[in-house]
């Protein structure tokens, strides 16, 4: 009868474990799918970029650290600004200089006059910044009001 | 009067100062900018911000201005959510925040409903006015289309395309689709499907993985593309992509990313449109007048500048390389050379996309406390400082290490034994992430004779071809003095690589080994894997693969991965058929005409085997109405299992995937059934991968107004007629949306 009673105990331990367990385990996987992380580092690291006051910001979008992704960078930032004219690379150069950022320059930063429509880039400059892909490029074409200057910080997987 | 005189002349003012305003405050639309001879438009994936550097758009655009030299001929470029036409503004909303449930609204509705459904439909609305509107603008100046669009912009273009009338259509040129959610490949479908013995393979795949694949996470549109874009399209899928079905883990999603790597999917699809373009404008172009004695020769057409290499800008394809650096005392007096001939080519291969690492590697004799680290058995022993390949930015090679020996390295200084160099590869190949896509070499330096030895180092010649083939493969380039080439002319050949040898110097061997790893042909079979049952024919076709500036010269065939090469065709497919049951590689080596060579490899299974049962269909399939309102219903839908137990149960409404229910359960509730027409709900029982059985249908009758009351017109004239009136009117039918008399009533 106590034999009894011991095997009955160590059943319900058993399966108690079990059941704690597998409620553990989902609730574990429902804290690590629905995971955001913080988008302070990312963007102290965007808030390094030294900008004009006469740039007028068009779009901000920051993505927290996320452990599901589809399309886009966890974490990513993206800025872009309008500008009045197109900057030269030297402008770029400064701007760059004066973020504390040593990146190089690739294309000419002039407009195609053949190519108009959606902005495309016309230079950029890529560096690793604290743990972060950055890139600050020009963009513009031919069609008036499509000057700008964007930045975009990835996480480098 | 005068009052209202005055009040007109304030409201006028009023709106004339406001419309000014408005003005101000609106720049000039895409759509009204000039005519150009080629429109670009790019539909980004979700929760991508428009214009965003390092995404698929700007990649994509770049990519085709680069081919399009000196500006030749005119572009116009536009990005999908730039602006809105038709009322339309793609939102290609996020589904990487799992608290909007996007993505979940977008599995379970096959991607046509819920806010994930709604951002394709506004991308559709906003692409098909937009299309429209410069086809209008531009047409008498023979306007032309490139289209497009990665993830769930891929199904954006793909919904699109069917709108357009075919005169429309047949003004785009290209339409390239970058992990499609909406992929169908009907190659793909079934057991044993064509695709995996190279068949009747569609016209737009651009894919070379997994001959299963049949469709994407969302399901398959059906037709994927109207006939005429089929020859006009290209699909890329890579592996490691959940998206578009290639891996069927959700969080499997790492392949979704590497369409927009240098020599990627995105390149690719610029070539192919600008191959296009070329031949389009070719066959518009007028016939060139012939030259008069005494005038100038007409310039060539501006088509003819158009860029159609595999070469893009100064870059190559993305590549992986490996500096294989013997270190061993005898390489003292070429220490200098081999560190300017890394910190050269280093920074270039990164500049094309690529990744490299440098892997210095020694023999030595005697018992190493660290057996784990070297490499090898009983007394002989290699050891390789492994590195990954690092990206997007690698240092410059400052890896310290002396001849002999390795900084630090207590036993180091033994000298070179022979075998180090194969021991070293086999390590080398075991260890590094090689990316996929991407050509791969070892440039191997060395002042060593090679010796497949046995001699204890671990590693044979076999096991190093084997692994090379395996990988995809990674073709070596031993760079060694003359008198030793010899000694690795087998390692060069059977890994498809070449032997450069030197008298003494180095370095321009070096650089002769590097340019042939750029020069070479770069092979591709349409499969990585074939499957097949003895006896059953499969079709190798390497017909994709390409040589910069040079022509391939000939294809030979491995048909058992044995470094035989059992056919030899001046065409790049080949059909072959295996007798009995085979496991292992095949592989197909490419010359060219500038004296390169390389080789790609694939897995081939060839066996009988059993088709799978398929599940069962579901039993006595009924419905029963809930609730209805506003011509909507809520409909609970019943079935019994089948003959066998199936794991899950997919539903489809109007041939519209809507998703699945558990095995187990036998009854589900839809609500919303639009009931103006028939609905046709069906259900058939699938397995866990999804693979459906035979579909059971059930018809749920469209919703008929309330027949009109009968009394109200058969209250007239006695009570006999009366009765007859409300007799005959029993005789009605409901035709055309109202119901009819089949006799007069009217008496």
């Amino acid at each position: 009868m106590v034999k009894k009673d011991k095997n009955s105990k160590l059943g319900w331990k058993i399966g108690s474990v079990i059941i704690i367990a597998f409620f553990a385990a989902i609730i574990g996987f429902l804290i690590w799918f629905f995971y955001v992380g913080s988008t302070k580092e990312i963007v102290a690291v965007a808030d390094q970029f030294k900008t004009d006051p006469s740039w007028d910001l068009s779009s901000e979008r920051v993505e927290p650290p996320r452990n599901f992704c589809i399309d886009i960078e966890c974490p990513s930032l993206s800025r872009q600004w309008k500008t009045d004219s197109i900057l030269s690379k030297e402008e770029l150069r400064e701007y760059l200089k004066m973020s504390g950022w040593d990146f190089n320059i690739e294309g000419d930063c002039l407009v195609d006059k053949n190519i108009s429509g959606t902005a495309i880039t016309l230079c950029s400059a890529s560096g690793v910044v604290n743990g972060y892909k950055v890139t600050v490029y020009i963009s513009g074409s031919s069609t008036p009001d499509s000057e700008g200057i964007g930045l975009s910080v990835d996480g480098i997987k | 009067m005068r009052d209202l005189l005055a009040r007109t002349i304030v409201i006028s003012s009023l709106s004339l100062i406001i419309t000014i305003l408005t003005a101000s405050n609106t720049h000039a639309l895409v759509v009204d900018g000039p005519c150009k001879k080629v429109d670009v438009i790019f539909a980004r994936g979700s929760g991508v911000e428009v214009g965003k550097e390092n995404t698929e758009a700007p990649k994509f655009f770049g990519a085709i201005q680069e081919r399009i030299k000196n500006g030749v001929i005119g572009l116009n470029i536009y990005e999908l959510g730039k602006e809105t036409y038709g009322g339309h503004n793609y939102e290609a909303v996020n589904v990487s925040d799992t608290r909007n449930w996007n993505a979940l609204g977008a599995v379970t509705s096959a991607g046509y409903a819920n806010d994930y459904g709604k951002s394709v439909d506004s991308g559709v609305g906003e692409l098909y006015n937009y299309v429209i509107q410069r086809y209008e603008k531009c047409k008498s100046e023979g306007i032309l289309f490139i289209l497009g669009g990665y993830s769930q912009g891929a199904q954006v273009i793909g919904q699109t395309l069917a709108k357009f009338s075919e005169t429309v259509r047949n003004r785009i040129i290209f339409a390239g689709f970058f992990g499609d959610p909406k992929l169908h490949l009907p190659e793909g479908e079934g057991w044993n499907p064509p695709a995996c013995q190279g068949k009747d393979l569609s016209v737009y795949r651009r894919t070379f993985v997994d001959c299963d694949l049949d469709n994407g996470s969302l399901g398959s549109r059906k037709p994927y593309l109207p006939m005429d874009m089929k020859v006009k399209s290209g699909l890329w899928c890579y592996k490691s992509d959940y998206v578009c079905g290639t891996s069927k883990n959700p969080l499997d999603t790492s392949g979704h990313g590497e369409y927009k790597n240098s020599g990627g999917a995105i390149d690719e699809a610029a070539r192919e449109a600008m191959v296009k373009l070329k031949a389009r404008l070719k066959a518009e172009a007028p016939p060139t007048p012939t030259p008069q004695p005494g005038q100038p020769p007409t310039p060539p057409p501006a088509y003819e500048a158009l860029d159609i290499k595999y070469v893009f800008g100064t870059k190559t394809t993305g590549s992986n390389v490996v500096f294989l650096v013997d270190a061993s005392e005898q390489m003292t007096t070429n220490h200098q050379k081999v560190q300017q001939f890394i910190n050269q080519k280093g920074p270039e291969i990164l500049a094309s996309g690529g990744k490299y690492t440098v892997i210095p590697y020694y023999g030595y004799y005697g018992l190493h406390p660290d057996i784990v680290a070297g490499i090898g058995g009983s007394n002989y022993y290699t050891r390789a400082l492994t590195s990954p390949f690092s990206t997007p930015v690698h240092e410059k090679y400052t890896t310290p290490f002396i001849y002999g020996g390795v900084v630090g390295d207590p036993n180091s200084g033994s000298g070179q034994i022979h075998g180090s160099a194969i021991a070293a590869l086999k390590k080398t190949f075991e260890s590094l992430d090689w990316q996929y896509g991407s050509t791969k070499s070892v440039i191997l330096l060395t002042n060593n004779p090679s010796n497949d030895s046995n001699n204890g180092v671990g590693a044979t010649m076999e096991q190093v071809v084997r692994l090379s083939l395996s990988i995809d493969p990674v073709n070596v380039y031993p760079v060694v003095p003359e008198e030793m080439a010899d000694s690795y002319q087998s390692l060069a050949k059977d890994t498809a690589g070449q032997v450069v040898t030197y008298t003494d110097d180095l370095l321009q061997a070096a650089n002769q080994a590097f340019t042939k790893t750029t020069q070479r042909p770069v092979p591709l079979l349409k499969n990585t894997e074939y499957r097949a049952e003895p006896g059953q024919e499969i079709t190798f076709d390497a017909s994709d693969s390409y040589v910069i500036n040079a022509d391939i010269t000939k294809y030979e065939w491995d048909f058992d991965g044995d470094s035989v090469f059992e056919a030899t065709t001046t065409t790049p497919s080949i059909n072959h058929t295996y007798s009995a049951d085979f496991t292992g590689l095949m592989q197909v080596r490419i010359s060219a005409s500038n004296n390169t060579i390389a080789n790609m490899s694939a897995t081939v299974k060839v066996a009988v085997t059993q088709p799978p049962a398929t599940p069962a269909s579901p039993k006595n399939l009924a419905y029963t109405i809930t609730s209805t309102t506003d011509n909507k219903s809520a409909v609970m839908i019943n079935w019994e299992q089948g003959d066998t137990p199936v794991d899950r149960w997919l539903v489809r409404v109007n041939d519209m995937p809507m998703g699945y229910v558990e095995g187990t359960r036998t009854s589900l509730e839809i609500t919303d059934i639009l009931r103006t027409e028939n609905v046709v709900v069906s259900v058939a029982g699938a397995t866990n991968e999804l693979q459906a059985g035979n579909y059971s249908d059930v018809t749920i009758p469209a919703l008929v107004p309330p027949e009109p009351p009968i009394t109200s017109t058969c209250t007239q004239g006695n009570l006999f007629v009366q009765y007859y009136c409300k007799a005959v009117a029993f005789f009605k039918i409901y035709v055309g949306g109202v119901w009819r008399y089949i006799l007069p009533y009217q008496i």
